[in-house]
C-alpha cells in the first residue's frame, strides 16, 4: 500500500507554531504536555468520536480488513446483544460500536459516486448483488431491494450509523486505493486522493491509518474484537 | 456480492450444517424500555472487575485443552510475581464454535458420544472419550493443575456461547432424530460447574474486555 503523500505532516505543523520551540526552554515534561495540547487542539483529524466512545458504559472496536459483510452483521450482532443484556437509556445504546475499515475494507466507506466514478467493484472484485455485475454502486451501504431477513436490512453501514456506530476508515488505504484508482482511470493521483478524501460516507471519519485508530479506540476503553 | 472466505462464525455454522440459523439473528430482539430484566446471569463481572490482575482468553477450538493450559499458567505465573491469592488474579475463558464442548458435562459427551465425533481421545482408555476429559484427570494420570474442576476450584470463571451451545444441541438432535428442544434444554443444564450461559460468545468476550480483561488467543 502507498504512503500518503496528502497525509499532514505533524512535525511541519509543530513547526509552524512554533511549539518546537517554546519546548525547548521549558522543562522537558512540561513542554511534551504543551506540545500534545498544542497538536490536539488543532489536528486536522477529526478526534471527537473519542468522546462519545468514552461515555459509553460498554464499547468494542471491531477490525475490519476484508471487503466483505461479516463484520457488519458482527456490530449489529453486538449491538442487539448488549440491547438485550442491557436495555437501553432513553433510546440511548448501551454499547458504542467502532468499525474500523483498513486495508482492503476502506474502500466501503466510499460514496456511490465513487465507486461509479473509479469502478471500485472491478478494482475490488466487487459484484452487485442487484446486477450480478462488478459493483457500479456501494453495495455495503444500504440493503438491497430483496433483502428480506432483519439482519439484512439493520446491518448495512447507513443503518448502522442511524444507531450510532462510527466508522473510522484508513487514510492510508484511502489513498492507496486512489493511486490504483488514478492509474485505472489515467486521471492525476492527487486528483483522484483529494475526490476520495471528500467522498467518504457521513458516519465514516477518516483517521491516519487503521492501526492508530484501533489503538486509539481501545486506549479509550473499548474491547478488540476480529473475526476468525 | 463476493466475499472472501474466512473463519467467521458463518463458515463455523457452515460446518454444522447449520445456515439455517442465521435467519434467527433476524429476530434479535429490539427490546422495548420497559422490558424485563435481563435473564442471564452477570455475576462474574463483580467477580472479575474487583481482581487487580484479570484476562479472557478466546477458545473457538478444542486445541486438546490449551485454553486450560494458558489459564493455568496465568494464575500460577501472576501467584509467583505477586505471591498473592488465587483471587487477586481472575482468569476468563470464552468457548464457543467448536471451543463449546469444553463446557459439556461427561454425560452428554457419553450419550452423543462428542469423543468419537471430535476425534478426541481419552488419555486412560486411548479410545474416543466417553467423558469430558478436560474436567479432571483420570486415575492412571498424574494430578494435572490444567483441568476444569482444579482451574475453577481457583476462580476460573467459563462463559459459554449459548447460540454455539443451541447449534450443537440442534446437531446432536437431528443425528439422534431426538427433539431439539428436549435436547436444547439437556445441553442447557448439562454444563461443567463453574460455567455460565451467554448470550453469545462475543457478546462475553467484548464484555470481559470492559471489565479490563486482557485479550488471550488459546
Amino acid at each position: 500500500m502507498t504512503e500518503d503523500q496528502a497525509r499532514p505532516a505533524r512535525r511541519e505543523f509543530l513547526g509552524k507554531l512554533g511549539v518546537l520551540t517554546v519546548a525547548a526552554a521549558l522543562p522537558a515534561d512540561v513542554a511534551r504536555a504543551e506540545a500534545a495540547h498544542a497538536a490536539r487542539a488543532t489536528s486536522p483529524w477529526d478526534m471527537s468520536w473519542v468522546d462519545r466512545v468514552t461515555a459509553a458504559p460498554y464499547k468494542v472496536a471491531v477490525d475490519t480488513t476484508k471487503i466483505q459483510n461479516d463484520e457488519l452483521y458482527t456490530a449489529l450482532d453486538i449491538l442487539d446483544t448488549f440491547h438485550e443484556v442491557y436495555g437501553s437509556d432513553s433510546g440511548r445504546e448501551p454499547m458504542q460500536v467502532v468499525v474500523v475499515l483498513r486495508h482492503f475494507a476502506a474502500a466501503m466507506a466510499q460514496r456511490d459516486a465513487m465507486w461509479e466514478r473509479y469502478g471500485i467493484g472491478e478494482e475490488r472484485s466487487v459484484t452487485d448483488p442487484e446486477t450480478k455485475a462488478p459493483a457500479k454502486r456501494n453495495p455495503f451501504l444500504r440493503p438491497s431491494p430483496n433483502a428480506k431477513e432483519s439482519w439484512e436490512r439493520n446491518s448495512p453501514i447507513e443503518a448502522l450509523v442511524a444507531r450510532g456506530v462510527i466508522f473510522l476508515v484508513c487514510n492510508r488505504a484511502t489513498m492507496g486505493l486512489a493511486s490504483s484508482l488514478a492509474k485505472r482511470v489515467n486521471k492525476p493521483v492527487d486528483e483522484v486522493k483529494e475526490d476520495l478524501r471528500t467522498n467518504v460516507v457521513p458516519g465514516a471519519i477518516l483517521m491516519p491509518n487503521g492501526i492508530f485508530a484501533l489503538v486509539r479506540a481501545q486506549n479509550a476503553g473499548c474491547a478488540f474484537y476480529r473475526n476468525g | 456480492m463476493k466475499t472472501n472466505p474466512s473463519n467467521s462464525r458463518r463458515s463455523f455454522l457452515g460446518q454444522l450444517g447449520l445456515m439455517a440459523f442465521l435467519p434467527s439473528i433476524a429476530r434479535r430482539r429490539a427490546l422495548e424500555p420497559n422490558a424485563e430484566p435481563s435473564p442471564w446471569d452477570m455475576q462474574w463481572v463483580d467477580r472479575v472487575a474487583k481482581a487487580p490482575y484479570k484476562a479472557v482468553i478466546d477458545s473457538t477450538t478444542i486445541a486438546e485443552g490449551n485454553a486450560l493450559n494458558l489459564a493455568a499458567d496465568i494464575m500460577d505465573r501472576f501467584h509467583d510475581v505477586y505471591n498473592g491469592p488465587d483471587d487477586q488474579t481472575r482468569v476468563v475463558i470464552v468457548v464457543r464454535q467448536m471451543g463449546t464442548p469444553l463446557a459439556f458435562q461427561d454425560a452428554l459427551w457419553d450419550r452423543y458420544a462428542i469423543g468419537e465425533d471430535q476425534k478426541i481421545n481419552d488419555a486412560a482408555t486411548k479410545a474416543p472419550a466417553r467423558r469430558n476429559p478436560f474436567l479432571r484427570g483420570s486415575s492412571n494420570e498424574p494430578a494435572r493443575g490444567d483441568k476444569i474442576e482444579p482451574l475453577v476450584a481457583r476462580g476460573l470463571t467459563i462463559l459459554v456461547c449459548n447460540r454455539s451451545a443451541m447449534n450443537w444441541a440442534r446437531s446432536f438432535a437431528e443425528k439422534t432424530k431426538r427433539d431439539v428442544e428436549e435436547v436444547r434444554t439437556e445441553f442447557r443444564n448439562g454444563l461443567v460447574p463453574g460455567a455460565v450461559l451467554m448470550p453469545d460468545g462475543i457478546f462475553a468476550l467484548v464484555r470481559a474486555q470492559n471489565a479490563v480483561c486482557a485479550l488471550m488467543k488459546a
